[in-house]
């Protein structure tokens, strides 16, 4: 693909725990377009967000280690942790899932979308401020002169997250990562904010990387979905063809666990047991213990991605077996 | 709703002081009738104190009906609160002036000295703290950690007396009696080594809760969003981190205000200094109740307003104070 | 029950991994030692007078030297121990009973009787702490008993403060409300369900306040407001060495050095406890 804005090739973050080094994320690998929204799904602890914040390099730098290849534009970004400073905020920008703490409580809201005006664009103040002001009415902030005065506190959760919208606009980077960015709003709220970062990704032609726990969430904003598990992505492809035909037993798993209105609540399916922790990670497919089709060979063989269909692939021993 | 909103917000503040101011009446008061029932169960008759062993019975009875002693208490206790609001604190037994204009007279020593050690623990303190966090579990954090854990067990006339035996005995540098009399330098420099005693244990506080407080901001969310906006890590710790670990250092330096005041009495003894310390010493031991009646008016008022002003600052620095 | 004999042997290891603290530990128990066996670690009479050996500086003989009678300043110091260890101990286990129920009863009835109660501490908070000591004890007379009254009257309003706390968070639990509703009485309720649950918090501030009573008893004499002289106290013995401090600087070097000790050994507790409940404190919050 020409348009392709943001490579990763093989990124394999490690932490130290208790004197040795496990991996959190192993050889991870995707692509993603400019004016394309990708979404990484999986359950809590599979490594989704340590993929977001290996990229953005927001790791503590003690007991991490980050190896792999990052390209954006087709140029590698390198490790130096100045180069990168510069990147985040301007190239590359990114919003967290708790909008009630991820602004600083002392400083005021417009002055905090300001910053990377004044960091990148090397704005003056006054100049920043305005931009600031405009930024805010184009994520729908009503009366927004005003509000930019304001500090957090006096924003809902909701406004809150357009805050941090805007503030990661700032500098119209080329890639946006956003974690879980509504997991913390109401539901109708959430609805709203999907929608504001579709739009807003497409007006910009932004590469909008989506971090979700939720398949409707994917379903309603998606274009390519990741299904990580475990630190590794198990079943990559278009939306339509992973909705219509899931490979993977994990994917079908978070399939029919999506809650529907034809079904009572009770009747939601949740997947047996839970995602292993990173210092007792089962070999061979590490998907093997919660597994309906397991067979013997998956306790021993670590499956690789195998392409279904073009475009479409998935890790699995039993359904896409194993590379000629 | 907005215009109430906007009326609330603009008076926020204003409103906010105005009710800490009333809710500090009562106090006060309460305060007030302690110290005159507590000085009234003194042992001694003033009137015998002032005139002596020699005086005759007539003079002495004399003295009592001009004190208004032989009034009751209750007439008494209404005498010495309009008096407070004319600003008439009794007059000296032994000085013979006014309660009032004695301690105006010293008052501004001690405020030098508990200005000056809270300036040079917090001089001192606050980059200790920033320092021994950004170090933390390294040398100069041990090293830092300790010399608090000194600082805060140093009996603060024993840090004057040592002070004085290193910097006036041995290096003759600073004088044994503090001066006040002279230039301005010479009352500064006659300042140093007051201030310095009684400043240990205060930066040792302040070093301990700036550093935890550092620490425990650091983690925070929107420090994670500084850093995602590519801000530098001096701009995240300075613009971000910092004024927010500042707000409990404010407590603390308000909380210890009282103890620094109070500490003066010891400081005041060392160094021979004039001030309340060094007065109530004295009208103590010559039973002035009048001047030590006053005294503890004064002490009370300082404290009252020491804590108000704390409250208040805070209002300053996070914005989410005294909304309720 | 269990949870709570489970998170306290936590307790104890958290504490145990703190060197520093042990190193109070020990130096806090040698004091008292010390402070207990005085007769026979000190090798002179606190107060017997030599004419011959005045102002002696420091020797085999006389290790912390002798003051302006001729006294053994050692033999002294360790005679001054036992003022100041109990001074601090005692006064701070009286302000720990009557503050400490105090902020319990504040905590548990609430409405009325807590305005009532904290009230009146923050009158006597609306003093510093040494001013309102030195008060009592000008008016009281200085004598043992009355440092003792004095400093406990100050450290009231402190326990008060932070006994409450803990109640009211204590007192919302849902075993609270079983033992309500199952009849028991407001003392056995207290007591028994109440006080084991905020006698930690209690007694690390019980740790390092008596520090903190260690270096008031000092001050109180260091000013003359202390245990009449000749009975040697580290305060009083400062005050007579300062009056010599350029001819016989030890008089004042030593004594002050065991008030250090002594308030050092009792921070490093006070720190380590501190530590090892801090992270309990935090579960405790994120419960509630």
């Amino acid at each position: 693909m020409t348009d392709t804005v943001l490579q990763v090739r093989n990124l394999t973050t490690s932490f130290y725990i208790g004197g040795e080094w496990h991996p959190a994320v192993r050889g991870v690998s995707f692509d993603l377009a400019r004016d394309e929204t990708l979404a990484i799904v999986g359950e809590s602890g599979c490594g989704k967000s340590v993929t977001v914040m290996s990229i953005m390099r927001l790791l503590p730098e003690a007991g991490s280690r980050i190896e792999g290849e990052i390209l954006l534009d087709g140029v590698p970004i390198g490790t130096d942790p100045e180069a990168m400073q510069k990147l985040r905020g301007d190239r590359m920008a990114m919003i967290f899932q708790e909008p009630m703490t991820a602004l600083n409580p002392v400083l005021r809201v417009g002055f905090q979308v300001a910053e990377p005006l004044m960091q990148h664009r090397g704005l003056s103040r006054e100049a920043a401020m305005e931009e600031a002001v405009r930024l805010l009415e184009l994520v729908g902030i009503p009366s927004a002169k005003s509000r930019a005065r304001e500090y957090p506190h006096q924003f809902s959760g909701g406004m809150r997250q357009r805050v941090m919208i805007a503030m990661a606009l700032a500098c119209e980077p080329e890639v946006l990562f956003a974690d879980e960015p509504t997991t913390a709003l109401d539901v109708t709220i959430q609805a709203q904010v999907l929608g504001l970062l579709e739009d807003l990704r497409h007006d910009k032609g932004m590469g909008l990387l989506l971090i979700t726990h939720s398949m409707g969430v994917v379903a309603a904003v998606a274009d390519r979905v990741a299904v990580m598990y475990a630190g590794a992505i198990v079943e990559t492809g278009p939306v339509d063809k992973i909705f219509a035909g899931p490979v993977h037993p994990y994917t079908e798993g978070l399939l029919r666990s999506i809650p529907r209105p034809d079904r009572d609540a009770q009747d939601i399916y949740s997947i047996p047991g839970a995602v292993p922790s990173i210092d007792k990670m089962p070999k061979g497919c590490r998907f093997a213990p919660r597994c309906p089709l397991k067979i013997n060979r998956c306790e021993t063989v670590d499956p690789v991605l195998v392409e279904i269909t073009p475009g479409h692939f998935a890790a699995c021993l039993v359904r896409a077996g194993e590379p000629s | 709703m907005s215009a109430m909103n906007d009326w609330a917000g603009r008076y926020r503040a204003p409103l906010y002081i105005l009710r800490r101011l009333l809710s500090a009446i009562p106090t006060l008061l309460a305060v007030l009738t302690v110290i005159f029932f507590a000085i009234r169960t003194l042992p001694g008759d003033p009137a015998l104190a002032i005139l002596g062993d020699t005086a005759t019975d007539a003079a002495i009875a004399g003295l009592r009906e001009k004190l208004g002693l032989n009034l009751p208490v209750w007439r008494q206790y209404l005498n010495f609160l309009t008096g407070l609001l004319h600003g008439d604190l009794g007059t000296s037994l032994v000085y013979g002036r006014g309660v009032l204009s004695e301690l105006l007279r010293v008052l501004p020593y001690t405020l030098a000295l508990t200005m000056a050690s809270i300036l040079i623990g917090t001089l001192i303190g606050v980059p200790l703290g920033i320092i021994s966090a950004l170090h933390r579990n390294r040398f100069i954090d041990y090293v830092t950690r300790v010399l608090s854990l000194l600082g805060f067990s140093f009996p603060v006339f024993y840090a004057g007396i040592m002070l004085i035996l290193m910097f006036s005995v041995w290096l003759p540098w600073f004088p044994v009696i503090s001066s006040t009399s002279g230039s301005f330098g010479d009352a500064v420099h006659g300042l140093v080594l007051p201030a310095v005693a009684g400043s240990l244990g205060l930066i040792a506080m302040i070093t301990r809760a700036s550093r935890s407080s550092l620490l425990e901001v650091m983690g925070d969310d929107y420090i994670r969003t500084a850093r995602a906006k590519g801000l530098p890590e001096k701009t995240v710790l300075y613009r971000h981190a910092l004024r927010n670990a500042l707000i409990p250092v404010v407590t603390v330096i308000g909380l210890y205000f009282a103890l620094i005041i109070g500490n003066s009495v010891l400081i005041e003894t060392v160094f021979t200094r004039p001030g309340l310390g060094s007065l109530i010493i004295g009208s103590l031991d010559n039973r002035d109740y009048p001047m030590v009646q006053g005294l503890l008016v004064a002490y009370a008022a300082i404290v009252i307003v020491v804590n108000l002003l704390t409250d208040l600052t805070y209002s300053v620095i996070d914005p989410r104070i005294g909304q309720s | 029950m269990s949870a709570t004999s489970a998170s306290s042997g936590g307790l104890v290891q958290t504490f145990n991994r703190n060197k520093l603290s042990w190193v109070g530990i020990v130096l806090f128990m040698v004091l008292c030692l010390i402070a207990i066996f005085a007769p026979f670690v000190a090798p002179y009479g606190p107060i017997d007078q030599s004419v011959m050996t005045r102002m002696r500086p420091p020797s085999m003989e006389h290790l912390f030297g002798t003051d302006a009678f001729g006294r053994d300043q050692f033999s002294r110091a360790v005679y001054g121990a036992r003022i100041s260890l109990s001074v601090g101990v005692v006064s701070v286990f009286l302000g720990m009973s009557v503050g400490g129920l105090l902020g319990v009863l504040a905590g548990y009835f609430g409405k009325r009787i807590d305005t009532v109660i904290m009230r009146s501490m923050d009158v006597l908070l609306s003093f510093p702490t040494l001013i309102t000591g030195i008060v009592i004890v000008a008016l009281l007379g200085p004598s043992l008993t009355n440092v003792i009254v004095a400093i406990t009257v100050t450290l009231i309003p402190k326990f008060a403060r932070i006994a409450r706390a803990p109640t009211l968070a204590v007192k919302e639990r849902a075993y609270i409300e079983a033992c309500r509703a199952m009849g028991f009485s407001h003392a056995r309720i207290i007591l028994f369900h109440i006080v084991p649950n905020i006698l930690t918090e209690i007694l690390v501030m019980a740790s390092l306040w008596t520090a903190n009573a260690i270096m008031i008893e000092a001050g109180f004499a260091f000013l003359g407001l202390g245990v009449r002289p000749p009975t040697p106290t580290w305060g009083g013995m400062i005050r007579e060495g300062f009056e010599h401090i350029f001819q016989a600087p030890w008089m004042s070097i030593f004594p002050g050095l065991c008030i250090l000790l002594a308030v050092l050994s009792l921070n490093l507790i006070g720190d380590g406890l501190r530590d090892a409940l801090d992270p309990r404190l935090k579960q405790v919050r994120d419960m509630g």
